[in-house]
């Protein structure tokens, strides 16, 4: 029980600080810079979990909101979730949340299907609603802030998940070896 | 590269503003920040603007580290208030094609703009004279009366600390990967999207699976070495609030009242 427990509270812990570094290394991709933000939110649903991914991202946010600067571009502060694109960092508990539940379910169509779309949706929702705020419209807003990323954002979503499924691979196989011989 | 490492911009330069207590700094920092919404004048932001321009001098940082810390969001600021300029509806001042600027627009500009300085000023103060171990320690100290309310404030601020302490080691470990893969010929930048994407799989995979070893890994060690959670534990550093907590509340309650109820005078 404690173990256990104490073993989700570092991974948790690993992950924000994967998150973190995940926005700060932008790869020019083309023009674009693209950061890893979105990967490693959806990541950490895949595997930690619905509960404990969803755990990691409110602490992420929380961190961003003390003013340190976790964001993409080192930006930080509670200024940032108030600015436009504030709405896409708020849904990051949700999207990881969903990821979680999609991916450790027993329907082959939400493990591979709905697991990278749908918590692409729910970004795309709370992101697009807080920019259509600043910009008034929801049609600007989806023209701006949805339309021109659907591409690069589904294909790191896809990289989550085949990343995943890797880990997954891995970690059982390790799993199996510790109840051969024992921990 | 290396200065971000250390995670915000903490400097020890021995001011009063780094004595504070922990606890007090978070507290007036976030409620400072919650109620500027509230100051509905351009003198009260000014008097704000002066008050943390002096606390900044106090701190004895240079204004050009604050500005270094306001660069990041300086793009955020651009794009929120050509939003507001361009997009809000109104009495129209200037017109030329498809440009329409209102008076209400450049109102809500200028009020939204200085509100997220005045936050990033703020939130600069507070990460500039607080190291993340102080951080993390107040913080936990101010969420824990929430534990009445079943809220694991203690699991909360261990994840703080474990994520702090792991962002500069993963940040290097990427970059070691990623410069060992490039030297083995991995191309980051060509093919197609789908090709693109699938080349961060050498850099992800490695980076991933140590992470989560050592996350393993620190979990063991925490556990042989007694760690139980919710035991109680003596701390190495104890918070006390000593007289200059007292004053640095009393300013701040006073500077800030006097910004709320103060006369526009322009």
């Amino acid at each position: 029980m404690n173990s256990e427990k104490i073993r989700r509270i570092t991974r948790i812990g690993v992950f924000i600080a994967l998150t973190i570094v995940g926005a700060w290394i932008s790869v020019p991709i083309g023009q674009v810079p693209v950061t890893l933000q979105l990967f490693f939110v959806l990541l950490a649903g895949y595997v930690l979990g619905a509960k404990d991914g969803f755990i990691a991202m409110c602490v992420y946010l929380l961190l961003g909101a003390l003013g340190l600067p976790v964001f993409a571009n080192f930006a930080g502060g509670f200024s940032v979730i108030l600015s436009p694109v504030g709405g896409y960092l708020i849904s990051f508990p949700f999207a990881a949340f969903v990821s979680g539940r999609m991916f450790f379910s027993k329907n082959k169509f939400s493990k591979f299907v709905l697991s990278v779309l749908l918590p692409v949706f729910v970004i795309y929702l709370l992101g697009g609603l807080q920019l259509s705020y600043f910009v008034k419209s929801y049609k600007k807003a989806i023209a701006i802030g949805i339309i021109p990323f659907i591409p690069f954002d589904i294909a790191k979503a896809y990289v989550a998940l085949a990343v995943a499924f890797r880990l997954n691979k891995h970690y059982n196989k390790n799993k199996r070896k510790e109840k051969i011989y024992g921990r | 590269m290396k200065a971000r490492f250390a995670l915000g911009q903490y400097t020890y330069t021995n001011s009063l503003l780094h004595k504070l207590d922990p606890r007090v700094k978070i507290l007036l920092v976030f409620s400072l920040v919650v109620f500027l919404f509230f100051v509905r004048t351009i003198t009260g932001y000014l008097i704000l603007f002066v008050f943390a321009c002096s606390l900044v001098v106090l701190s004895k940082n240079s204004f050009s580290s604050v500005f270094r810390s306001l660069r990041p969001i300086l793009l955020l600021l651009l794009f929120t208030a050509v939003f507001q300029i361009f997009f809000t509806p109104g009495r129209l001042i200037f017109e030329w094609r498809f440009i329409k600027i209102t008076a209400e627009g450049l109102r809500l500009a200028i009020y939204i703009s200085i509100r997220l300085i005045l936050l990033s000023f703020f939130t600069f103060i507070l990460t500039s004279t607080t190291s993340g171990i102080e951080l993390t320690d107040g913080f936990e100290a101010l969420i824990s009366p929430l534990k009445i309310f079943r809220f694991p404030s203690e699991e909360v601020s261990l994840m703080i600390s474990i994520s702090l302490r792991f962002v500069p080691v993963l940040f290097e470990e990427a970059d070691r990967i990623m410069k060992a893969q490039m030297s083995r010929g991995a191309e980051f930048n060509k093919g197609s999207l789908v090709n693109r994407a699938r080349s961060f799989l050498p850099l992800l995979l490695p980076l991933l699976l140590n992470a989560l070893s050592r996350a393993d890994r620190l979990a063991i060690a925490m556990e042989s070495r007694g760690f139980v959670i919710g035991k109680k534990r003596t701390r190495y550093r104890e918070m006390k609030l000593s007289g200059l907590d007292y004053v640095a509340i009393a300013i701040t309650v006073s500077v800030f009242v006097f910004a709320l109820v103060v006369k526009e005078i322009v």
